[in-house]
């Protein structure tokens, strides 16, 4: 795991950095910090291995926290205003995000900060399943989720998010093509590319999206045959 | 003679063109500094405000979106109200109003609960027009300046109404935040500048940039 902290002024943006890292399967979160001087001064006590760094921040920028610190952890610096961007090579950040900040771009940086860190990269989840639940088995968790429980599975790049009725969603490093060969086809449909959908847990259908509470989720063409004859058989009208 | 008389005529003239040209293009200057002054001024919300917004924005659809689709709509009034109303000389003074609640509002997201923000609007608001954007850069400059980085800070903004005359009054914590302040005293410097414009003699503007608050009252005729 890569230890991370993030800075940022803004409760707001502090709070999505820490939700992105919590999401990550690969990053941990030691702590988030309102202002570089509080993180200056947890440094001298604790060690990171990554730091997601706000620079326009009033008092010490995070330019200037970076360039105070000893042996700095790797870096990637975000920011609201394009014209730092040169700056923030300059001190060899690992990347730069520039607000807001749409998570495929976070994790993007995030790999690259776990090639710059030498670790290897994180070995693709083993999948097993019975009759009702699923086995996830990562390099650092074994997960058993009931299929009933599941609403639906969104590819993300070479990731899956499992979401989960009342729980957290489970990410796992596999492909949606593996996971969706391990769900029953009774109960599981592909209805996207990047979704598989519980058809149990389809309650309501708009314009030709799938709507789970505040989710939308489309049907692409190639699907749209498959999905329309569960309908013919599920949904009276 | 006459020849010598007309000549003089004649070259009397020609100057006097040229003086009246060089007398014309002079205040046609003057005119169009004053306008793109007055243009400049009006321009006070800065693009930081809006990348900020956004940033929270995207940020709140996560966490909260009814508040999330609210933000939205204070920031199109907003934009509307810069982009639009703004453009002529004298807007009614609901309006204007509204613009510094949805520009305080939006402020908010920005700050954690250490920050006590407050905006107070008299219920009856007078029925008369007033220029646009006069209270922006002092807000700006409230919320630019007046943030500690550690600990509690404040800004208040209160609007009254009294013998026809407008009278704004902000007060907001004073961290003396070192790098910044050489900015201060130019934004309030081009403000006083419009306000000399627009007003002469017959309004006020006190300030007094204390160690612990910063006190602001700008006092105008409506």
């Amino acid at each position: 795991m890569i230890r991370c902290i993030a800075i940022d002024d803004e409760p707001l943006a502090l709070k999505q950095m820490a939700g992105y890292i919590e999401k990550t399967p690969f990053l941990e979160l030691q702590k988030g910090f309102e202002n570089a001087l509080e993180a200056i001064s947890w440094l001298q006590d604790h060690e990171t291995d990554l730091m997601f760094v706000d620079i326009n921040m009033p008092g010490l920028s995070g330019m200037d926290f970076v360039k105070s610190l000893n042996q700095p952890p790797k870096v990637i610096f975000t920011t609201a205003y394009s014209e730092y961007a040169l700056e923030g090579f300059r001190v060899d950040a690992v990347d730069y995000l520039l607000k807001p900040i749409g998570y495929p771009d976070f994790l993007k940086a995030a790999e690259k900060a776990r090639e710059r860190l030498g670790m290897r990269k994180v070995e693709s989840s083993q999948v097993e399943s019975d009759d009702n639940h699923l086995f996830i088995k990562s390099e650092y968790k074994i997960l058993r989720i009931n299929l009933a429980d599941i609403l639906y599975i969104e590819g993300m790049r070479e990731y899956v998010r499992i979401h989960i009725e009342n729980q957290k969603a489970v990410m796992a490093l596999m492909s949606m093509k593996k996971l969706e060969g391990f769900l029953p086809k009774a109960r599981f449909m592909r209805v996207h590319r990047s979704y598989i959908v519980s058809l149990g847990k389809v309650n309501t259908i708009e314009r030709n999206r799938i709507v789970f509470d505040k989710v939308y989720i489309p049907i692409s063409d190639q699907y749209k045959e498959a999905f329309q004859e569960f309908l013919d058989k599920n949904f009276l009208v | 003679m006459v020849s010598i008389l007309i000549i003089g005529f004649d070259t009397g003239l020609v100057l006097s063109v040229k003086w009246a040209q060089s007398e014309q293009n002079r205040i046609r200057m003057e005119k169009e500094s004053v306008e793109n002054q007055l243009a400049f001024l009006r321009n006070q919300v800065s693009p930081h405000f809006f990348m900020n917004t956004l940033n929270n924005i995207h940020s709140l659809i996560d966490f909260d979106t009814t508040e999330a689709k609210d933000s939205v709509i204070r920031l199109s009034r907003l934009m509307r109200h810069l982009l639009y109303d703004s453009e002529a000389d004298q807007i009614p003074l609901q309006k204007e109003l509204e613009f510094v609640q949805n520009y305080v509002d939006l402020m908010k997201l920005r700050f954690s609960n250490k920050v006590n923000i407050q905006l107070e609007i008299p219920g009856h608001i007078p029925d008369k027009t007033i220029p646009p954007l006069l209270f922006t850069s002092f807000l700006e400059n409230a919320f630019k300046h007046g943030i500690h980085i550690q600990g509690a800070s404040f800004v208040s903004i209160a609007f009254a109404f009294v013998d026809e005359q407008l009278v704004f009054a902000m007060k907001n914590s004073n961290p003396h935040l070192q790098k910044e302040e050489e900015q201060t005293g130019i934004g309030i410097e081009n403000s006083r500048k419009r306000l000399d414009l627009l007003y002469g003699n017959q309004y006020s503007l006190e300030i007094n940039d204390g160690k612990e608050e910063f006190l602001l009252t700008l006092t105008l005729p409506l």
